[in-house]
């Protein structure tokens, strides 16, 4: 818990936790928090209130309706289940291909490692974005596909992490020490070496949590990504956009949002860095 | 175009390295968010306070539907006025990144010997920043501007896809929403051989301001 207790003495951690923790527990407890985004009842009497207003039914609309009289904080409430979970998804699938990748290249320095290098280089070679539309073009958009394409385009800078560490650490005399006990090598560098290489690893993470997010949402808002009627904060962004004259709260309140989740986010990896990296505490 | 916003992370990275305490702060945080703001969700923004409230820029395209008729100072300014927006945003959202990259590398440089030495040997605290801290935290900010150079190409989809600019991030998303294969290959194309142009003048820039480099044994440091 130690670690814990140090990280919460750091003034943008705890900013940053905060939000954290506030947006995730919007998202689980979305169904209690706001009506369900998709009754819908009369359009056109509900259509373009503004924030704080109360329409003919009687219910309260805390941050105003869109242009089909839906409750624009139900999206959004509902659009954090959505664009939360992809952003933490694509990350886990990001480091687990990255962690293995790294970890062998680091590990089996010879040919294997060569190859896998080259490999992570050559992906890491391909700009993200580009790659990102280009794999979205082949398949169907939907939630799924988002978090696969960018698992799939994310593990490398991981990929290149893990195996600095790694190859420092294979040169480490605990290592040399479990290699003269017998231990045979895959249980050397998953039990004796990877325990020991994860902590740039927890910090890349957070880094990519909100990355990973804002990427989701360019998507959605390009169209490629989730798909309306699904609320994700990406397309109601691009919902908002056409009545920005109108209703401009539409687009607003998803970008707040967005900025607000991809700041913690940042701040908490900042913070985490500043704690697990030996090297720059000071 | 793309210089704008690395000159001035450059500068704002090193004021705040320089000033420290609660400026630095403040600072911090504005560029943490403008890291953290997507530039199509800027890019809105802008136009509804600059195109709808203010009515002052244009909100898309290159230039206005008159623009054929215009001639002169008339067409220069035309073609400014519509850049004003697209430019603006990506100025800031690659201001946050930049300044907090050369932030952290001046932290970095500061607590190393050589600028000990050089504090003691009297030298005026600007003198020390710029010379000693600021000359070798620019050294990875190097390579990271030549990383960016494929930036140039991908980074301003969402921009040009924002304020409808007819460039090959557009093209591309075009491409992808009608199915057109060809013109998706030749854009990935076109840009992975940026990337390693990029990388390549990343590398000859590096090698170019930092001596240490150059009389390396072949192979590299060890990191």
């Amino acid at each position: 818990m130690r670690p814990l207790t140090t990280l919460l003495q750091d003034s943008r951690a705890r900013f940053g936790l905060v939000v954290l923790v506030l947006a995730a527990a919007v998202a689980v407890f979305a169904p209690l928090l706001a009506a369900d985004p998709t009754i819908q009842r009369d359009i056109v009497a509900t259509r373009f209130l503004p924030p704080l207003s109360t329409d003919l039914h009687g219910s309260f609309h805390l941050l105003g309706t869109d242009r089909f009289g839906r409750d624009v904080w139900a999206r959004l409430a509902f659009g954090a289940r959505i664009s939360l979970g992809v952003g933490v998804l694509a990350v886990l699938i990001s480091v687990a291909i990255g962690t293995l990748i790294g970890a062998a290249a680091g590990f089996w320095q010879g040919r294997v490692g060569l190859a896998l290098l080259g490999v992570t280089d050559f992906a890491l070679a391909l700009p993200r974005v580009v790659l990102l539309l280009l794999l979205a073009s082949l398949w169907q958009p939907s939630a799924a596909l988002v978090i696969v394409v960018l698992g799939l385009t994310g593990w490398m800078t991981i990929a290149r992490l893990v195996h600095g560490e790694v190859r420092a650490l294979a040169a480490r005399p605990f290592v040399e020490s479990a290699v003269a006990l017998g231990v045979r090598e895959p249980r050397v560098l998953l039990r004796h070496i990877l325990p020991n290489a994860l902590t740039p690893v927890i910090v890349a993470a957070a880094l990519g949590v909100g990355n990973a997010i804002m990427l989701e949402a360019g998507l959605s808002f390009l169209g490629l990504g989730v798909q309306p009627p699904t609320p994700s904060w990406g397309n109601l962004i691009a919902s908002g956009r056409d009545t920005l004259v109108n209703a401009p709260w539409v687009a607003t309140a998803p970008g707040v949002a967005l900025v607000l989740v991809v700041v913690a986010a940042t701040l908490v990896g900042d913070a985490l860095r500043d704690r697990l990296d030996p090297a720059r505490r000071g | 175009m793309r210089c704008a916003p690395k000159a001035l992370g450059i500068a704002v990275g090193a004021f705040q390295a320089m000033r420290g305490g609660r400026v630095d702060t403040a600072v911090s945080v504005i560029t943490v968010t403008l890291f953290a703001l997507p530039g199509y969700w800027l890019g809105l923004m802008l136009v509804m306070v600059f195109t709808y409230w203010a009515r002052a820029l244009p909100s898309f395209g290159a230039a206005g539907f008159d623009a054929d008729f215009l001639t002169g100072w008339n067409l220069i300014a035309d073609r400014l006025r519509h850049l004003a927006l697209p430019l603006i945003t990506l100025t800031l959202i690659g201001v946050g990144g930049t300044a907090r990259f050369v932030r952290g590398a001046m932290l970095d440089v500061r607590s190393s010997p050589h600028v000990a030495i050089a504090r003691a040997k009297g030298l005026s605290p600007i003198e020390v920043t710029v010379r000693h801290v600021l000359r070798n935290a620019l050294i990875p900010v190097l390579t990271l501007l030549g990383l960016s150079l494929p930036a140039l190409f991908s980074g301003a989809v969402f921009i040009e896809a924002i304020f409808a600019w007819p460039g090959v991030g557009r093209v591309m998303v075009e491409a992808v929403g009608a199915r057109d294969y060809p013109v998706i290959m030749a854009a990935t194309a076109v840009s992975a051989t940026l990337v390693v142009i990029g990388n390549l003048l990343a590398e000859g820039l590096a090698t170019w301001a930092d001596p240490r480099l150059r009389t390396a044994p072949a192979g590299g440091t060890p990191t």
